[in-house]
């Protein structure tokens, strides 16, 4: 096609036929008054014509999508006329050794997303609720507008209350996009907003992890798997949840693994597996416990590397349950509250000895452990078995091991009762912990699902003690494989560059109970004695100040920004109904409509994808990888960088206007001036930092084992591997992710925790005191009246709630949100396949399609999440039904004990998402509630 | 009537057929007119207001001659129109209403919460094909209308769809080349019945379920009115050609 621009032009074309009174401009395009003689380059006859025409790009992109799935699959992105049309995977990954290679990387979500970033549930244009809340009327309004009203609000209830009454909610989505996580956590550092940590707030955070090693990162690459000998697969599903990486466990089953998965349900991983092993929901830790039993029983245990690396051979006093410690022999040890040094048994002398490196003081977080000593034991050879008398200070005491009690405690789980107890053969158990114990390395592959236990902490717990008595943990191949992130340095680094550290973190969990009153919905679903008991412990760990809380002032304004907070909290339609309810005002800023923006008083547009700039950085494949700006962000969505820059400004602006002065905050005993007229400087470092280019390029300069190149060279190749990542396990100090665990195996060095090792005996008083010492099994919370376990997953047709309406995903499905049913209970209720059930108890209820399956037990449900309230009768989704946000393990907010205590993104109370229970019946119209 | 030759063997015939095409200048011209009128007519205000700078609230107002042109395009066009309704119902806005109409405007076609009330644009209705997009994309490469880049990513906007029919009747004036005009007038012929009338019943259903502003109520109706009688008009005019 050729235009030709000499002949009349538009406008003296429209002059000349006397209709030139109006605009004649040609608004949407850029050919302007140029346009005048079109000729097609061939004859147009047809529209089939068009088609012969080769359609090529003007250009491809590297990029990913920015979401939680851990995936970072390196995509290629195809872009004509300022559209992006489709997505293939970049297949230019390659291998850790002599496994399988990484790539290609990407599912259908991820190749559906050219489509569905198009889609009529894109937030284009800044909008301000005009109804009522939720009611769904919204006017459009401009940037200036938007955030010149959200600032002045920000102002007034910064002066009023404190910015700790304003709270900036993210969620995994911003974590994992680097330099817009580092943008919104800088922006809150400067304000003083409050942000509630979303880890532990989705129920995801591994306390049981950390618990044991003083970690909770322990994840390697997924090629570590092809490396097992046995893999145990454990609350998770990767052939729907990991599409990309699931291909390491099959390919690892050709060469000889045993891959066995362990679920209540019949999931799309167990039947690709060697074996599958169905429990009762929620009896998982009495199963691995037998399993324990088991390999104790036939003597199935590394002995060395229990000496060494765990707590097992230290002593404890029989009559207390404490450990022995030095405050027990030494006054002045009491005097000089030196309550850290732990005691052997030593074969050799046949006397007592302090176990190596206890005692020592505590470095500060995340430095060399060396200076803590080491765990080599020289010529010490720790008893495992035992009873002793010691003196004390207090006269003479009885002492046994840790390992004496855990076999105390595994006779109380023998195959045999534990059969009852799960529904799986004694011999079945016998069989697998044979297989797992045989295996050098064995390997537990788990997902979150197990923190959003009640007592997933100590199924985690029981996990790491199978793999100790295996000698498995931290070796190539071993262990727990749970999670691991980058090191934050790069991230931090920016966040407090030139302004210091005073930033409000907070765990989501208990920002929710106390903003949400989640103690009433215990108390109306549980009772008063549960409930007071709960709380009294919640109470006095804030008291002691072992967790913080900023919640005195109330909570005024919430912002949130890559998530969908209220649909991912575990009862979120209470806490929209009562934490929404306290707000003066919501912002939600967002990429896609949702049920957190619907519920806002403002929606800011925010870019998708391919639409931004940023790094990702997930340690199960070793690369680092782009997000690059394929197109300009549709309609008014910016990044969320830009976002933040447009608030600050606006902020520094009216503040500037209003006259506001600096003023003093307090944030946990230390006090900085907020001064708001400087919110913009101090935000973009003085001007040092225009755009989140120079933010992703600030990370990459300062982020350990990332390769020091230009935004703009990662850009061009879309993925760069990290340093130090030859092995298929993160090992090495050069590598951007965690490796403490291997290297305490490997170097000897000390764990972070108090007893130094792996430390599976808690003698804190609150441990002893739930008997949780020692992990062990506990007893589902069921809800009188209502007999079926709720189960939960991650879905294969969405990231969350992400994808989760796309047309395609749905008709991959069943078109509407469904839940899986076991056939007889199904029978027994008058219900079909396809028919609408109403799931309900005493919290609530919601409408579902009724999935009849015969891949789940008698006795439970089953339902993928993520799906947003938008898509449901009522509004209400399967969180109407979750009754246990206001469980909060008294355990879990334990401090003033080594390494206990509030630890960001390490150690804080989970939000519970199961032990609840509940009934459906045939729906047959309006939901009642 | 004649048939159509395959593509590349027989322009010079073609070429024959259309001398003497009773498609008058005149004609072309009031058609491109009416189509970039109700392109400026149906499109954002807010676009309207960033283009031109306005720091004020964007504002939604029919242009002070709209009547005068109705009343010209009601005489110029070759077919039965009537636009009497349209312009009586412009005529009752004031400059008061301007700004109601811009947030009425945005509140039924640019927000809410599962996307706006009703969708102007082609890939946002139900039961449009996901192809229709690149097939709008290719008719926009075939004739060269490109997009400018704030607008690119919204090609199947109703205001960029009626602007590129207003493109190529104004290409068809322009035209020297019978054959270059056959195939512009016979793309305009596919493209408004694969793309807009294949889609606007569904606006004006929409508009009728959520809109009792008469000017917009209105606007939408004549257009799709209009747009009818082009289609029809088209359809006879291009049969006596060829």
């Amino acid at each position: 096609m050729t235009v030709d621009s000499k002949r009349v032009s538009r406008r003296s074309f429209l002059r000349g036929s006397g209709f030139a009174g109006f605009g004649l401009m040609l608004r949407f395009s850029s050919i302007g008054e140029a346009a005048a003689r079109v000729a097609p380059a061939r004859p147009y006859r047809r529209f089939e014509d068009l088609y012969r025409n080769k359609w090529t790009w003007d250009r491809v992109a590297r990029g990913t999508h920015g979401t939680n799935c851990a995936g970072t699959c390196a995509f290629n992105v195809y872009i004509k006329n300022g559209i992006v049309w489709r997505e293939e995977q970049q297949a230019e990954y390659e291998a850790s050794g002599d496994a399988p290679d990484y790539g290609p990387r990407g599912c259908q979500k991820g190749l559906r997303h050219a489509k569905w970033m198009y889609g009529k549930q894109r937030v284009l244009y800044p909008m301000k609720r005009v109804g009522e809340r939720g009611e769904g009327k919204w006017e459009r309004i401009t940037w200036e507008q938007a955030t010149s009203e959200i600032a002045d609000k920000v102002i007034d209830y910064s002066l009023e209350y404190g910015p700790e009454s304003i709270s900036y909610g993210s969620g995994t989505q911003m974590s994992v996009k680097l330099a817009s996580f580092a943008g919104m956590a800088r922006l809150a550092n400067i304000t003083g907003f409050t942000v509630p940590e979303f880890y532990s707030g989705v129920g995801d955070l591994p306390t049981g992890v950390y618990l044991t090693l003083g970690t909770a990162y322990t994840g390697d690459t997924m090629a570590a798997i092809y490396k097992a000998k046995c893999v145990l697969i454990w609350m998770a599903n990767p052939a729907v949840t990991r599409i990309p990486d699931a291909h390491f466990f099959w390919e690892a089953r050709y060469n000889g693994t045993k891959v066995i998965s362990i679920s209540p349900e019949f999931t799309p991983t167990a039947m690709h597996s060697s074996l599958w092993v169905n429990p009762k929901p929620g009896t998982d830790i009495a199963l691995a416990m037998a399993m324990i039993h088991t390999m104790l029983e036939e003597g199935a245990y590394d002995s060395d590397y229990l000496r060494e690396q765990t707590d097992l051979p230290f002593l404890v006093r029989t009559d207390t349950g404490e450990y022995l410690r030095e405050t027990d022999l030494s006054l002045a040890a009491t005097l000089a509250v030196r309550d850290n040094v732990f005691y052997f048994w030593d074969e050799a002398t046949n006397e007592l000895v302090q176990a190596p490196a206890t005692g020592a003081s505590e470095p500060p977080l995340g430095r060399d452990r060396r200076r803590m000593g080491t765990l080599e034991l020289g010529e010490i050879r720790p008893a495992l078995e035992g009873v002793w008398g010691i003196e004390t200070r207090h006269g003479p005491v009885e002492v046994t091991t840790v390992f004496e009690l855990l076999k105390l405690r595994a006779a109380k789980h023998s195959p045999e009762r534990v059969s009852k107890i799960t529904g799986v053969e004694a011999s079945v158990i016998r069989r697998i912990a044979g297989e797992f114990s045989r295996a050098q390395p064995a390997m537990i592959y788990t997902g979150y699902a197990a923190c959003k236990f009640l007592h997933g902490d100590m199924l985690q717990r029981a996990m790491l003690l199978m793999l100790a008595l295996n000698g498995s943990t931290g070796k190539e191949g071993g262990g727990l494989q749970i999670a691991n992130a980058p090191k934050v340095r790069g991230v931090m680094g920016f966040v407090f560059a030139d302004v210091g550290p005073a930033l409000r973190l907070v765990s989501g969990t208990t920002w929710d109970y106390e903003h949400g009153e989640m103690k009433e919905l215990t108390e109306k679903i549980y009772g008063k004695d549960l409930a007071d008991e709960y709380d009294s412990y919640y109470q006095e760990s804030i008291r002691e100040k072992w967790f913080p809380s900023f919640g005195e002032k109330g909570w005024k304004m919430g912002i949130f920004a890559g998530n969908n907070g209220a649909n991912w909290r575990a009862s979120a339609n209470r806490w929209r109904e009562v934490g929404f309810g306290k707000l003066e005002t919501i912002v939600a800023m967002v990429p896609d409509m949702g049920v957190t923006a619907t519920y806002a008083d403002y929606v800011l547009p925010i870019a998708h994808h391919y639409e931004r700039a940023d790094m990702m950085l997930q340690s199960r494949v070793p690369y680092v990888q782009v997000l690059d700006v394929a197109v300009p962000p549709l309609g008014e969505s910016v990044d969320d960088w830009t976002a933040n820059y447009r608030l600050a400004e606006a902020i520094s602006r009216r503040a500037k206007e209003r006259g506001i002065r600096s003023f003093r905050d307090d944030v946990e005993g230390r006090t900085v001036r907020r001064d708001f007229t400087k919110c913009l400087d101090l935000y973009t470092m003085g001007g040092r930092i225009e755009n989140v280019k120079d933010v992703v390029q600030f990370i990459i300069n300062t982020t350990p084992g990332v390769p020091k190149v230009t935004f703009e060279e990662l850009a061009a190749k879309g993925i760069l591997r990290v340093e130090d990542s030859a092995n298929t396990t993160w090992d090495g100090e050069g590598s951007p992710y965690h490796s403490e665990v291997t290297r305490s195996v490997r170097e000897k060095r000390p764990y972070e925790t108090l007893a130094r090792r792996q430390q599976y005996y808690i003698d804190h008083e609150w441990f002893l005191h739930f008997d949780e010492a020692l992990p062990g099994h506990k007893e589902w919370l069921e809800i009188e009246g209502f007999p079926l376990r709720f189960i939960m997953g991650h879905a294969r047709h969405g990231i969350h709630s992400m994808w989760r309406d796309d047309s395609l995903m749905l008709s991959l499905q069943r078109g509407e949100p469904d839940i899986y049913v076991n056939p007889d209970d199904a029978a027994r209720r008058g219900v079909s396949d396809g028919k609408p059930i109403r799931v309900f108890n005493t919290a609530g209820e919601f409408v579902a399609q009724a999935h009849v399956s015969a891949g789940i037990q008698p006795g439970m449900v089953f339902m993928y999440h993520g799906w947003d309230p938008m898509m449901f009768e009522n509004r209400q989704n399967f969180s109407a039904v979750i009754s246990t946000a206001g469980l909060i393990k008294p355990t879990s907010m334990a401090g003033d004990y080594g390494h206990l205590g509030y630890r960001v993104l390490q150690f804080a109370p989970n939000q519970t998402y199961r032990d609840f229970t509940c009934e459906f019946e045939l729906w047959k119209g309006a939901a009642s509630g | 009537m004649t048939t159509v030759p395959p593509v590349g063997t027989a322009g010079e015939a073609v070429e024959e057929t259309v001398q003497g095409c009773f498609r008058s200048q005149e004609a072309t011209t009031a058609r491109s007119v009416a189509y970039a009128l109700f392109s400026q007519l149906v499109a954002s205000p807010h676009e309207s207001a960033h283009d031109s700078g306005a720091v004020s609230e964007p504002v939604l107002l029919p242009p002070e001659d709209l009547s005068q042109t109705l009343n010209r395009l009601e005489e110029a066009l070759p077919f039965d129109s009537s636009f009497c309704e349209l312009a009586a119902a412009a005529a009752e806005v004031t400059a008061a209403d301007g700004e109601r109409l811009a947030k009425l405007y945005s509140s039924l076609f640019e927000v809410g919460s599962e996307g706006p009330p009703v969708a102007l644009r082609e890939g946002w209705v139900e039961g449009v094909e996901s192809s229709a997009r690149e097939e709008i994309v290719r008719f926009y490469d075939f004739f060269g209308y490109e997009l400018a880049p704030e607008s690119s990513w919204a090609p199947d906007h109703l205001a960029v769809e009626l602007e590129f029919m207003h493109f190529l009747t104004f290409a068809e004036q322009q035209a020297e080349d019978g054959g270059v005009a056959l195939s512009i007038q016979l793309a305009q012929l596919d493209f408004l019945e694969r793309h807009p009338l294949k889609w606007l019943p569904r606006v004006l259903i929409g508009i009728r379920a959520n809109c009792d502003d008469a000017y917009l109520g209105r606007l939408f109706e004549t257009l799709g009115v209009f747009l009818h009688h082009d289609h029809s008009w088209q359809s006879r005019s291009l049969e006596r050609e060829i």
